[in-house]
């Protein structure tokens, strides 16, 4: 099976928010895979745990870095 | 893990996926665990993804060089036909608008663009064939970035495996010179008789004979 692209989401903000949401126009099909990325103005590492799909799933940390 | 450290940070960044997704899922929120800073979240939904360790290749990097060209590091994937996902996130203030997206290995369009706050920006490509592939962010502000590249597999393993239509190339290329020789003589030999009125055995039935 090919892989094939589907769709994209994307939130940006000017601090002072504690949360920040990306909504896909349309739901996701049921064993697709979703990659992204989450930069913040910090000074630790930004854990899985903070991530979440709105369903109570956390993603797997690919890459987690402090730059 | 790679860690490295940009002298203009602090700045965070994590690049995460979902593997078999289930749940029709459409939000994706990111919950800051310290003080609010700039923030920025993008995804990608895939298709045809494996399902179980769907990852070939990945790294992430912060370019120290203070340039409108960035380029994430070079990976090697393993597999024929992978997705690749490539992330651009500012390390600094002053982040430009992404003009245009490139790289070597595979051809890449610009999916998500921050155009509000210019923070992180993506791009994606399917990469045909095995091997080298990177991916390059051209900025309209010069500036010191982070970048990463990740690639993941097709389901079902990995596409057809090179060797195999040389394989049958070869086979082919032993088969037909003959054919072509034997057809070739056998209609020669026979506008040759036809032309000259020759009565000649037949060869075929000599040979059976």
């Amino acid at each position: 099976m090919a892989v094939a692209f589907i769709q994209k989401a994307f939130n940006g903000s000017q601090p002072a928010v504690t949360s920040l949401t990306a909504t896909f126009g349309a739901g996701v099909g049921s064993g697709d895979f979703v990659i992204g990325t989450v930069t913040d103005g910090l000074s630790t590492t930004i854990s899985a745990s903070a991530i979440t799909d709105g369903h109570g799933n956390n993603p797997t940390a690919l890459i987690d870095n402090v730059f | 893990m790679t860690t490295c450290f940009d002298a203009g940070g602090p700045l965070a960044t994590a690049t995460f996926y979902f593997a078999n997704v289930t749940n029709g899922a459409t939000a994706f929120t990111y919950s800051t665990p310290g003080a609010p800073g700039f923030t920025g979240i993008e995804v990608q939904e895939w298709s045809g993804v494996a399902t179980s360790s769907p990852i070939d290749a990945h790294n992430m990097a912060s370019n120290g060089s203070v340039s409108t060209t960035q380029t994430t590091p070079t990976i090697t994937t393993a597999a024929n036909g992978d997705g690749i996902y490539a992330a651009l996130a500012g390390t600094e203030t002053g982040f430009g608008n992404v003009t245009a997206v490139g790289g070597t290995g595979a051809t890449f369009t610009l999916r998500n663009a921050d155009t509000s706050q210019n923070m992180v920006f993506d791009s994606s490509a399917i990469q045909a064939s095995a091997g080298n592939v990177n991916a390059t962010f051209t900025l309209s502000s010069a500036q010191t970035y982070m970048t990463a590249i990740v690639a993941f597999k097709a389901a079902g393993g990995a596409a057809q495996v090179p060797y195999q239509p040389y394989f049958q190339q070869m086979l082919a290329s032993r088969r037909k010179p003959t054919i072509g020789w034997k057809e070739g003589y056998d209609n020669r030999w026979r506008r040759w008789r036809r032309l000259r009125g020759v009565i000649v055995p037949d060869r075929r039935v000599r040979c059976a004979a």
